[in-house]
């Protein structure tokens, strides 16, 4: 009977970890890292007017829309972070194709910008704009026009796309 | 020599006794059972046990901070790559290891918003050096990845964990125990530095807009 006591008492050893070493405890040291972000809106690019061309006169050799004082000039909102800068740049000079046929004209872009809705005061944008805000409400006003020869223009309707790039700097 | 004849003759009777065979038995079966079972700490010699008889760690935030700068709402991954890294210098005995885990505490949101609409998910990066290296800008040039893990909305917390010496043994077996302190014990010629480097990215897919932010907290102590 004292053997199996002593059996017990080994087996009950045997569970207890061997611990041969002195714990005296590591030194455990701490450091804090912070992380940080600033989500800001997605721009949107909202089209309030397209362009539109007036009636062509007899003789005509060019049609020219002054984006800063034609009421024919396109009109577009930028929207995004407010008193956020952003970078705008252009195509100037797109490929207008004829809806019934093979023939295509080359339209030459202008666009002025303005942090307020005021098109008259509106400036002049170069093809790649690194300095622009938006305004305290987020906003940024483009218009849109350009220059197109038809001397030699087949009759007929054209049409074509702009494309225009808005991103955060 | 007839007494000693005797004395032998008794020992070799106890030795094969039934009920010291039974013991035998049974204590060999239940050892074999309990040593399967539990964990032989005896056998790993852990030289950081007695490290604070030497020093304490020193970590040094060399860039505390991990700035994503601005992201738009729907940009999706943004990351800063190793070379913009937050960095912890840790000054310690050059040949003890080190234990580090990097865990952030709480996920990547907006002061006093809990959902997923205000939760950056954040996959968190670390690596290391440990070649004896100068600086941080040197220590870039040979770095080991611990790894990542990724925290959102449903993943509240994540730690990286990782064990290293503070110089690395290259493929050389660890060495000799340290020789214990004594009087004009030089402790500085047992320093080196070894570098952490923590970074990551964010992911923005319609989170709502503001300041977002959340600590990482990296321990460090010998193994």
């Amino acid at each position: 009977m004292k053997y199996f006591y002593l059996a017990i008492i080994l087996y009950l050893c045997a569970f207890q970890p061997l611990k041969a070493q002195d714990q005296l405890g590591e030194p455990v040291v701490s450091a804090s890292i912070n992380v940080s972000a600033v989500v800001i809106p997605s721009i949107e690019l909202i089209t309030v007017n397209s362009m539109t061309f007036p009636n062509l006169q007899p003789g005509q050799r060019e049609i020219y829309v002054n984006p800063v004082n034609s009421l024919n000039a396109g009109f577009m909102i930028a929207v995004g972070m407010p008193n956020t800068e952003f970078r705008l740049n252009y195509l100037p000079e797109r490929e207008l194709t004829q809806v019934d046929g093979n023939a295509t004209l080359t339209f030459t872009y202008e666009l002025s910008g303005n942090n307020e809705d005021n098109q008259s005061t509106s400036e002049l944008l170069k093809l790649d704009n690194r300095n622009i805000e938006f305004n305290e409400e987020g906003r940024y006003y483009i218009w849109v026009g350009g220059r197109v020869n038809i001397e030699n223009a087949a009759p007929g309707n054209y049409e074509g796309d702009f494309t225009i790039e808005i991103d955060y700097i | 020599m007839i007494f000693r004849s005797h004395r032998t003759a008794v020992h070799f009777k106890l030795f094969f006794s039934k009920g010291f065979l039974r013991f035998m038995y049974s204590a060999v079966i239940l050892l074999l059972h309990g040593v399967s079972m539990s964990n032989l700490y005896a056998q790993e010699i852990d030289f950081g046990d007695f490290s604070s008889r030497y020093t304490t760690i020193s970590p040094v935030l060399i860039q505390p901070n991990l700035d994503f700068g601005t992201i738009a709402q729907n940009q999706g991954v943004k990351e800063i790559e190793i070379t913009d890294a937050a960095i912890i210098e840790l000054e310690g005995i050059k040949y003890l290891d080190v234990l580090i885990d990097i865990e952030l505490l709480a996920p990547f949101d907006t002061d006093g918003c809990s959902n997923a609409n205000c939760t950056l998910p954040f996959t968190l990066k670390g690596a290391y050096s440990n070649f004896g290296e100068d600086s941080e800008v040197s220590a870039l040039n040979n770095t080991r990845y611990i790894g990542e893990t990724t925290i959102d909305f449903s993943q509240q917390t994540g730690v990286l964990s990782t064990q290293f010496p503070i110089l690395s043994r290259t493929s050389a077996p660890p060495g000799p125990p340290p020789t214990p302190v004594y009087k004009g014990y030089n402790l500085e010629v047992l320093k080196e530095s070894a570098y952490l480097f923590i970074y990551g990215s964010i992911n923005a897919s319609g989170q709502i807009s503001g300041t977002y932010s959340a600590d990482i907290q990296v321990t460090i102590y010998y193994d």
